[in-house]
């Protein structure tokens, strides 16, 4: 969805599931060449890669990102005391 | 005429009563009664002053000082004592007919065995362990620290493991902080003890104004370290007892003996302390000393200092180029490649050193500490004249 | 190392007595029932590396005005007016961001001066000086103070005010003169010539360590590394930071910053560096500074604290600015970010929000936890991860977002290609190690 939304200037994407999959169909706005059907489709393949990526790595090392950050600002003052 | 014993030291006049153990030698004729009292005095001519606890004459016996002294109680001692002077400590045994020096105050180099135990068995140890109740020697040090110089510029304690000694060694500190507040203290263990943070924050509680511990780590690698001292674990446990050290802010010297077992991986031990223990106050390279077990192991330990040069060029290196502070002790100048020279320190007491035939012609003679005289036991031979030449300034 | 030892390594079967285990066990990748210390020592390590964060943010930049009498086409911010009134920081802004820099938590403090031109507005420089040494006397930081400033208009009574407080300066100093010139245009076009004779006086009356130089790179750089260094070295210089091209001019024209850039600029630093270890090895110390930050933390267990090299991000928990008008940033590219209409940075007002508000600011944690290098992509996988940052300004402004795409990252390709180069020198001989080895001992 998060890949969708960028290419949402290029176009609007349908996305639906099945039992096995999920579809998304692309919905280009004007007649356009081929070529640039592609070069999007490829973009948002790469982008969609990228986007399940950054959430599959932020859930491995959520616990080391957590702790630095709470160590970083463990003398701010700004953290919330129980 | 009393027969001299086999060691050449007479005791005369030494009545049931008479002074024995520690005593504080003294050559001034004015010295103060109240100091007199307690002290030996040091005959040099024919001035024999009153009241001085006993007195010590050295070389030839003279029927004219003889004469001077009297009945009072006074020791002979033979040649090898004319370096006796003002101010030393030497301790008395009139049974065994002994008489031993335990503080030279003219030396550099005050160093105090306070134990002969040990709990590594070094393959180089030149103080073979002895596992005695030597229990006494605190006392001796205890009895000593009092009548030592205050000017006194450093004194070491070594063994042996010193802190075998537990508790007996804080007090030994605490004793040189209170009597020698301006004496450095270095103390030389192989830091397992200091694992235990409780025994570290007591040595950290002294609170000594100027000390350090000089702790062997020999390789990198700790099998290889465990090897060379002969116990299994020690490796890790030094360096848990350097950490805690550090922990409590109290300042680590790191010493390594190079030989045969531990030369080839020099350099990648100075990466390791390089990235590992940044925080260490300084860092020794030995050479290898000809004495107790490194006699036995010799075949073992031998390498000739040459053949290590290019290890030991690339670890102190690195060690400078990472702002390490390091020093190489115990290399002739002539095995050492001329950009280590200033690294080079003269370590051997004035007195104890010694060279060999082909440094006649040296220029650098004066600069280069020489050997220790058990060097005439093995030694490099590669010894060889530096020509004046050599310096580039 | 090479691959059948790697590959034995990995499936458990590297002979125990080779050299290779032993040096791979010295150096904490593997470790076996013999001892356990690595544990402790790698713990100890990386608590090195991460100490500097808690100390929070130590580096304050004050930009006291816009106003500048250079006009450098490279410059976002500065401002060619004699309106004080409209482009000075007053003394009532200042104090509140006083009372901002000393909420940090961090022992040492450094406030740097910023501008436009620092010097223009010198009163309020000599007023926060003053003001902050008076707070210091209960506060009881290591304060320090610098000034980012051309020395075009260093007079003697500026001199001896930044002489009786110690104050260092930072200037700039693009190259020979025809480039710096031509880079750095004022009116009677002779900005080089009072940088240098600047950097004089202020060496004299402050002391050489306590005066720097940073260039800009420019297209007219590009050329003439060599001409640059020769120029720091014959100043007497004792190392270069030469700065990659900054994108911020460019940033909301095109979506992604062009890829030829940065290899033009590699050429370009490749170059330097190459003269500047010629330099080394004929004799004479001279330090490549980015080089030596990212030595420094190859080499060592040490953070150098380089805010655009740190993961977490360095905007805000490192550095922060406030602007003429009290408004605040997560870091000087923020600031020119904003100058281009883009204040996705901007933090608040120092008039109007509590140090709370800004520093919890949701763009600020926002950036600091997305763009986190251990949990973004290909950056969670690489080698050298710990010697690298996170870049989220950067990455916001030539990208789109706080993370990047690194496969086509300027910032990505640049620094792998200075860390793998770095690599190769350290292994090429043993005399180019220790040289850059030795760069580590001061960082």
């Amino acid at each position: 969805m998060k890949a969708a939304y960028r290419f949402s200037d290029r176009f609007v994407c349908d996305i639906s599931k099945t039992a096995t999959s999920i579809i998304c169909a692309l919905n280009f706005r004007q007649s356009i060449e081929a070529d640039f059907v592609r070069t999007a489709i490829d973009q948002f393949k790469l982008e969609v890669l990228d986007n399940e990526l950054r959430r599959s790595v932020a859930e491995r090392t959520e616990p080391l990102r957590t702790a630095i950050l709470a160590y970083a600002f463990s003398k701010s003052g700004l953290q919330s005391t129980e | 005429m009393m027969k001299l014993s086999a060691l050449g030291v007479k005791f005369l006049n030494w009545a049931e009563s008479a002074p024995g153990g520690i005593a504080r030698l003294s050559t001034n004729q004015s010295r103060p009664d109240a100091l007199r009292r307690s002290e030996a005095f040091l005959v040099r001519d024919d001035n024999v002053p009153e009241g001085f606890l006993f007195y010590v004459i050295v070389g030839d016996e003279s029927a004219l000082l003889l004469d001077k002294i009297g009945r009072r109680p006074h020791i002979w001692l033979p040649n090898d004592f004319l370096y006796l002077r003002d101010g030393d400590v030497i301790r008395t045994n009139a049974d065994k007919n002994s008489v031993r020096v335990l503080y030279r105050r003219a030396s550099n180099h005050n160093s105090f065995l306070v134990t002969e135990r040990c709990n590594h068995y070094c393959l180089m140890c030149s103080q073979p362990p002895r596992n005695v109740d030597d229990s006494w020697i605190i006392d001796e040090i205890k009895a000593t620290i009092p009548l030592m110089d205050i000017e006194t510029r450093e004194i070491g304690f070594t063994g042996g493991e010193p802190t075998l000694l537990e508790g007996r060694l804080i007090e030994i500190l605490e004793l040189a902080k209170g009597y020698l507040p301006h004496t450095a203290v270095h103390i030389l263990s192989n830091g397992r003890r200091f694992s235990d943070l409780r025994f570290s924050q007591a040595y950290a509680n002294v609170k000594h104004p100027d000390i350090m511990v000089g702790i062997p780590i020999y390789s990198d690698i700790s099998s290889i370290h465990d090897y060379v001292v002969q116990s299994d674990g020690a490796f890790d446990e030094t360096i848990r007892g350097i950490l805690n050290l550090k922990r409590l802010r109290q300042r680590v010297e790191v010493r390594i003996v190079i030989h045969r077992q531990t030369y080839s991986r020099l350099p990648q031990l100075a990466y390791f302390l390089a990235r590992n223990l940044t925080f260490i106050d300084h860092i020794a390279l030995m050479g290898l000393e000809m004495m107790g077990f490194a006699k036995a192991n010799v075949e073992d330990l031998w390498i000739d200092p040459f053949d290590y040069q290019r290890e030991l060029f690339d670890a102190a290196m690195h060690l400078n180029a990472r702002g390490m502070n390091f020093s190489i002790y115990n290399h002739q100048l002539c095995l050492l490649p001329e950009e280590l020279w200033p690294f080079s320190r003269k370590s051997i007491s004035d007195w104890k050193n010694e060279y060999m035939p082909e440094c006649a012609d040296c220029s650098e003679r004066n600069a280069c500490g020489g050997f220790f005289s058990s060097a005439r036991f093995r030694h490099s031979r590669n010894i060889r004249p530096i020509p004046s030449a050599t310096i580039s300034e | 190392m090479e691959r059948a030892n790697l590959e034995a390594l990995i499936r458990g079967t590297l002979e125990t007595n080779s050299e290779v285990y032993r040096d791979l066990k010295s150096r904490h990748f593997l470790q076996d029932p013999d001892s356990d210390i690595a544990v402790e020592l790698l713990a100890l390590k990386l608590r090195t590396k991460l100490k500097r964060l808690a100390d929070f943010t130590a580096l304050h930049m004050f930009v006291v005005t816009l106003r500048c009498e250079h006009s450098c086409p490279y410059c976002q911010v500065s401002r060619q007016s004699d309106d004080k009134l409209a482009f000075d920081m007053t003394k009532e802004t200042a104090e509140y961001a006083l009372a901002l820099t000393f909420r940090s938590p961090s022992p040492a403090i450094k406030i740097e001066f910023q501008g436009g031109e620092p010097l223009l507005n010198f009163p309020l420089i000599k007023f926060i000086v003053e003001r902050a040494l008076e707070i210091n006397t209960r506060e009881k930081r290591d304060l320090q103070f610098v000034v980012a400033t051309n020395l075009a208009v260093l007079s003697n009574e500026i001199l001896e005010f930044l002489r009786n407080h110690e104050i260092l300066v930072s200037t700039s100093l693009d190259g020979p003169r025809d480039l710096h010139n031509k880079n750095r245009p004022r009116r009677g076009n002779d900005s080089y010539e009072r940088a240098i004779s600047g950097i004089e006086r202020a060496r004299i009356a402050l002391g050489r360590d306590r005066v720097g130089a940073l260039m800009t790179t420019t297209e007219a750089s590009l050329e003439r590394p060599k001409d640059i260094i020769d120029e720091y070295i014959a100043s007497g210089f004792d190392g270069i930071f030469l700065r990659p091209l900054s994108p911020y001019g460019f940033a909301l024209k095109t979506r992604s910053y062009e890829a030829y850039d940065a290899d033009r600029w590699l050429s370009f630093y490749f170059a330097g560096l190459e003269h500047i270890l010629n330099i080394n090895r004929a004799g004479h110390r001279f330090v490549a500074q980015y080089a030596a930050t990212i030595l420094s933390k190859m080499l060592s267990p040490f953070e150098p604290g380089y805010v655009d090299l740190m993961s977490p991000a360095g905007i805000g928990i490192a550095a922060i600015v406030y602007n003429y008008d009290g408004e605040v940033f997560a870091s000087d590219e923020s600031r020119m970010l904003a100058e281009m209409g883009n204040k996705k940075f901007r933090l608040g007002n120092v008039r109007v929000d509590s140090y709370e508000r800004i520093f919890t600011n949701d763009t600020l944690l926002e950036a600091l936890d997305s763009s986190f290098a251990a949990s973004s992509p290909m950056c969670s996988d690489c080698a050298f991860l710990p010697h690298c940052g996170s870049d989220p300004v950067f990455h916001y402004a030539t990208q789109g977002d706080f993370v990047g795409h690194k496969p086509t990252s300027e910032f990505c390709r640049r620094n792998l290609a200075i860390f793998k180069k770095l690599v190769l020198l350290l292994r090429s001989d043993s005399e180019t190690r220790r040289i850059l080895t030795s760069w580590t001992s001061q960082v």
